[in-house]
């Protein structure tokens, strides 16, 4: 099959998607027993003609699927809805009185900025991080990689949010976070040394000058990634970051760069909590690939060949470990979304996700309904070009 | 297919040698064990019950941890300790529950897909295509804020519980790895000579299904629930602490529900905060561990698998007769 045939294949399957999502998203909130679309014009205070009135301002007085008592058959809620939103019309929200596309572009752009930079930002970490550990494989810094993506895999990212947010809002003195960090630090170095300890002396090869480099080398990157940690934790406890919000309520900005600069401070907090849970995710994705590439007997001819560590992992290596990370973007998609409904709920972030929970808790299901189909379908639009864009990077399967 | 490559998968005593060399496997597998016997054992554990009423004053509230109350207590002036072991129980059954349901119906979509081939196996592709491109938590938060909770069918009225909406969401929309995982399975099983021989012999597709593949499916569909496990449990700590959960459930999500809601950031009350976070990191946790161990040990193709850390060249393979060499693993322990 050629590649045109495939991108042909590819676009008609992301179209069929995306319409069944549409419609999806359509009959979720009318079909569903307890008519929610009807709840927004249930209110009891209003008299009877004022709900009628309303029933037909928002078209709930026409039948759902097809309008069968003579006329056009189209002239039922379902294709009023697919017209609607061909022409860009998602309906008026509930509880604002506002289009609903209005409410929603307003929020989009919100979580696209945090996502973004999170996304990237972890990217390159985890790329750098996952190269290094699949380089040291079996070192004490793969072992700390992989403990630490497991971990981070591990921790919802709500609780993620939430430990940020007791780090930066806590008011430890420097003298304080030093001391206790320092005895967890304490605590943890003893148990690693114990731990390391026996494995480390038993090897039989080396002399014992060996065996204590390579034990001051376990120390060491243990003690460096304390380090790290206590670096970490001190950034986020003294850095004064806000803990919620996108903007300072209430201040205005005489310039670009006040903006920005307030900006950037609200978004650290987030980007931190959202960046570690992908960073996880790459570096193991990283690390797995590049291993197995390491093993192909085409390094092992570059090898002897001449070239070296470094000529080999920028011509040949890096290029193919990288595809899985692209498509692993594209799954993220999904997860990011996800993520950012929870990031955004614990640190009120007024983006698209606490649109979502927000609208759940008042019960505006026009806005509900909105967002739940944006995010579906741009979720699927981007898998769909990463998909297209995967087989323009990897040949082979593009005669699948 | 060489006949050789029907790498058993290992039983009975094998499996057990194979998982003891594997630390990590052990790890996973304490943590999650001593978290169920946690849950098993909550009443004679936990110092008091979460679900009795107590009258409180306004000192019980949020009171930091102290000999009477070891986790402090929470916004309702219960001990956050006994909430944090009792949580468990819920928690867990959620879990369970929701990924035996997936494995039920992952499994047999993809028995089906593999075995039949064809139009079927397309369409239940297709299927599981379209649900791992929607986003997962947004569709459980729609779909669990929707269903109602009364419904009247043929007069009779029925109330689901919220759990049970959770359970089934969860459920619902968590097959998609089992069930890619099973077809391939058995698309490499059913090619294999005693199965043709099988068929030959006369015996029924029913037969063949419940005979031969079943049985070696079964072993990496178990390992495949405990990874599924770890994502259910997630999925409702989620819900719940969106606030979609059962108020009246004593799980880690509603605890964080509450906590956070309800002021225990803004007081710097983090024993309301951290305990039922930690509950749910050392299951996931222990799950994951559990579930890649028993993945690399019961699945027949990745035991090569040069990447897996349990790697280990067998020391005495059914191929390579006495006198023999063994080729030796290539650098990094050798692909296939």
């Amino acid at each position: 099959m050629s590649q045109r045939d495939y991108l042909i294949r590819k676009l008609a399957w992301g179209l069929f998607t995306v319409l069944f999502v549409v419609a999806l998203n359509f009959f979720l909130f009318r079909i569903m027993p307890g008519d929610p679309a009807k709840a927004g014009v249930k209110d009891p205070r209003l008299g009877r003609e004022q709900q009628e009135a309303l029933r037909v301002r928002f078209g709930l007085d026409k039948p759902v699927f097809l309008n069968l008592e003579g006329g056009n058959p189209f002239d039922s809620q379902f294709f009023i809805y697919l017209v609607n939103l061909a022409r860009g019309d998602l309906g008026i929200s509930y509880k604002e009185n506002r289009p609903v596309i209005d409410i929603l572009l307003d929020r989009l752009w919100r979580t696209v900025v945090l996502v973004m930079v999170a996304q990237i930002v972890s990217i390159l970490l985890g790329v750098g991080l996952g190269l290094l550990a699949a380089w040291r494989r079996g070192s004490s810094f793969d072992v700390w990689a992989l403990a630490f993506s497991l971990i981070t895999w591990s921790l919802p990212t709500f609780f993620l949010g939430i430990i940020m947010l007791i780090l930066a809002s806590s008011r430890m003195s420097l003298v304080g976070l030093t001391r206790t960090l320092g005895i967890m630090g304490g605590l943890g170095a003893v148990l690693v040394v114990l731990w390391r300890l026996p494995k480390v002396l038993r090897l039989a090869d080396g002399t014992l000058a060996e065996k204590w480099l390579r034990l001051i080398n376990t120390l060491l990157t243990w003690g460096g990634s304390l380090v790290v940690l206590y670096l970490f934790v001190l950034f986020v406890v003294r850095g004064g970051f806000p803990t919620g919000g996108m903007e300072t309520a209430g201040r205005t900005y005489p310039s670009l760069a006040s903006y920005l600069l307030d900006l950037g401070k609200h978004m650290v907090l987030p980007t931190i909590t959202f960046g570690l849970v992908l960073l996880g995710e790459y570096m193991i994705i990283m690390r797995s690939s590049v291993l197995e590439i390491l093993s192909e007997d085409y390094i092992l001819t570059a090898k002897a060949k001449g070239l070296t560590n470094w000529q080999i992992l920028r011509d040949h290596a890096l290029k193919n470990a990288m595809l899985p990370i692209v498509t692993l973007i594209a799954l993220n998609l999904g997860f990011t979304v996800s993520g950012a409904i929870q990031l955004e709920t614990v640190f009120s972030w007024p983006g698209l996700g606490r649109t979502i929970f927000d609208a759940l808790s008042k019960l505006d299901y026009p806005v509900l309904q909105g967002a739940f189909l944006l995010l579906a379908v741009s979720v699927i639009l981007a898998n769909l070009s990463a998909d297209l864009l995967y087989s323009y990077l990897d040949p082979r399967i593009r005669n699948v | 297919m060489a006949e050789n490559d029907l790498a058993v998968i290992p039983r009975g005593r094998d499996f057990w040698t194979a998982f003891r060399r594997n630390k990590l496997g052990i790890a996973g597998a304490i943590l999650l064990g001593g978290m169920i016997l946690m849950a098993l054992l909550a009443p004679l554990v936990a110092p008091y019950d979460p679900r009795q009423t107590v009258e409180v004053t306004l000192e019980d509230i949020y009171a930091p941890p102290s000999p009477e109350h070891l986790l402090g207590t929470d916004d309702g002036g219960k001990d956050v300790l006994s909430s944090f072991i009792y949580g468990a129980r819920i928690s867990m059954f959620v879990g369970f529950t929701a990924s035996f349901i997936a494995m039920g119906i992952g499994g047999l979509a993809g028995l089906v897909a593999g075995y039949y081939g064809g139009r079927v196996s397309n369409l239940i592709m297709r299927i599981t295509d379209i649900l791992l491109v929607i986003p997962d938590l947004p569709l459980m938060v729609v779909l669990v804020a929707l269903i109602p909770r009364k419904v009247t069918v043929f007069g009779a009225r029925l109330e689901f519980p919220v759990l049970a909406i959770i359970i089934a969401v969860i459920g619902l929309l968590g097959w998609t790895s089992t069930a890619r995982l099973v077809r391939s399975q058995v698309l490499s099983v059913k090619e294999r000579q005693f199965v043709t021989r099988a068929r030959a012999v006369g015996a029924s597709n029913a037969h063949i299904i419940r005979h031969h593949i079943f049985p070696l499916v079964f072993p990496l569909m178990l390992a495949n629930t405990v990874l599924v496990i770890s994502t259910s449990i997630l999925s409702e700590s989620s819900l719940s602490f969106l606030g979609l959960g059962d108020p009246t459930a004593v799980t880690w999500g509603e605890m964080l529900h509450f906590a956070f809601s309800r002021g225990a950031m803004s007081g710097g009350f983090w024993w309301a905060l951290i305990p039922p976070g930690i509950g749910i990191v050392i299951v996931v946790f222990g799950c994951t561990l559990l579930g890649n161990v028993l993945e690399e040990i019961l699945n027949p193709r990745l035991k090569a698998h040069h990447l897996s850390p349990a790697y280990q060249p067998r020391k005495r393979s059914p191929a390579t007769m006495p006198g023999e060499v063994k080729p030796a693993p290539a650098s990094g322990g050798g692909g296939e």
